[in-house]
């Protein structure tokens, strides 16, 4: 009971970070966990630790650029490779399949603007899928182009990664009022 | 500045705090954190991953070589092991999958909608296959032959084709796998990724047309109402559907 009446009559300061009225008697504020009472150096510390936090931010959004490049990169080559075997080969049944699956990369592209995790998890996975295809049916197809196999499926898992990190250190940057 | 509430304290320091803070005045910690480690996104998904590719192992090989028997013998095959991959996924998420089971959700109103809607989908996809061409239309349907080596040929494709989808493929894509999604990303964004799962472990891409949005609604409607009854439903109204047309042409 006595705190409390020492705290509504207490005064307020103003943070730094956030511009919240807090308390006096705090530590950290109460909106933002900027030390309000602390030494220069933990306000460094923290508005330093917040720009780290930020550089990791664009670090995966470059990785999740890649991821989307190479979606559009592969959307394209199935659409290609769709009209080649449908054309120059009369194999219309495979044209229809390749332009569908090159529609639904193009779907998780134009998706990965709006949810890049969910979008490149699926990505990663249809590809997989299409090479695992690939390799049951015609098990030589394995090693064509395993060099761009390879790296992308290495682009993917960091995207994947990447997106989930992205999304917890912005959840995290905006409980800290620092974005 | 709210008062500080009696019941209210920092989790971290025990340091009274008030109902509007984010973060405790005294140590600085989050006020609402859950006190869970971070982990891996791909140890998280592990158990997703696992049961799609194998399945999808299990599927492609079936389709894709000659490797299982040939005719109904093959298609028991696959489906007793395609069942009992689910199973072995069910049981270990038994109590979280329970909840999904109860009665008490179902809605008759809403169920008799999604029967309705089920059964109009496959007689406007069948329509739709038939109009394309014969390379599609195989593709939508399951072939008849197959049961005709069964004793009650309409009966087994009922079961095979209608009955058994409709609980384990519900089980597992608006079961367990929306679920393992669930851990790590928004409810939205599993949907929208068991639906292309949904879509694609089917191996019939054009069927990706009509699946996708299939396992969009479905997954849906597990989110929405909690529960895995509309997708059991519709997912067995529209496989009927399609096998009962099935059989009509051929009869
Ligand atoms: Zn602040």
């Amino acid at each position: 009971m006595e705190q409390q009446d020492n705290l509504i009559t207490s005064e307020f300061i103003t943070c730094e970070n956030c511009n919240a009225q807090v308390v006096s008697t705090v530590k950290f504020c109460n909106s933002c966990s900027f030390p309000v009472a602390g030494s220069e150096d933990d306000k460094r510390s923290f508005r330093l630790s917040i720009g780290s936090k930020k550089r990791q931010v664009k670090d995966a959004e470059e990785k999740i650029k890649t991821c989307k490049t190479i979606i559009y990169i592969l959307a394209g080559l199935l659409f290609i490779s769709g009209l080649v075997v449908g054309f120059a080969q009369d194999d219309y049944a495979s044209m229809i399949v390749n332009l569908c699956i090159s529609l639904l990369y193009l779907i998780l592209a134009a998706w990965s603007e709006k949810n890049p995790f969910g979008a490149i998890l699926t990505a990663f996975i249809i590809y997989v899928t299409l090479i695992l295809i690939n390799f049951i049916v015609e098990p030589a197809t394995l090693f064509s182009g395993l060099l761009f196999k390879i790296l992308f499926i290495g682009a993917f898992v960091k995207g994947v990664r990447s997106a989930k990190e992205a999304k917890d250190i912005l959840v995290e940057l905006e409980k800290t009022k620092s974005l | 500045m709210s008062e500080i509430s009696k019941e209210l304290s920092c989790q971290y320091c025990n340091e009274k705090i008030a109902a509007s803070d984010v973060f405790c005045g005294q140590c600085g910690q989050p006020i609402d954190e859950k006190s869970e480690v971070k982990e891996d996104v791909f140890n998280a998904l592990q158990p997703a991953l696992l049961y799609y590719f194998i399945t999808f192992l299990l599927l492609a090989t079936y389709k894709l070589t000659s490797f299982f028997p040939e005719g109904f013998d093959g298609f028991i095959l696959v489906s007793v092991i395609d069942v009992l991959i689910v199973l072995v996924f069910w049981h270990h998420n038994f109590d979280e999958l329970r909840e999904l089971w109860s009665l008490k959700k179902i809605k008759i109103g809403l169920i008799t909608v999604t029967i309705l809607f089920a059964v109009l989908a496959a007689l406007v996809v069948s329509l739709i296959a038939a109009f394309l061409n014969r390379s599609i239309y195989e593709e939508v349907y399951y072939e008849t032959t197959l049961y005709e080596e069964s004793p009650f040929p309409f009966l087994v494709a009922t079961l095979l084709v209608a009955v058994q989808p409709a609980i384990f493929e519900e089980v597992a894509f608006r079961g367990f796998l929306f679920n393992y999604l669930k851990k790590v990303t928004t409810p939205t964004s599993a949907i929208y990724v068991t639906a292309f799962l949904f879509g694609v472990i089917h191996l019939q891409f054009i069927s990706l047309l009509w699946l996708i949005p299939m396992g969009l609604i479905f997954a849906y409607s597990r989110n929405r109402y909690n529960t895995l009854w509309y997708g059991v439903f519709g997912h067995f109204a529209y496989n009927f559907t399609i096998t009962a047309i099935n059989f009509w042409n051929v009869g």
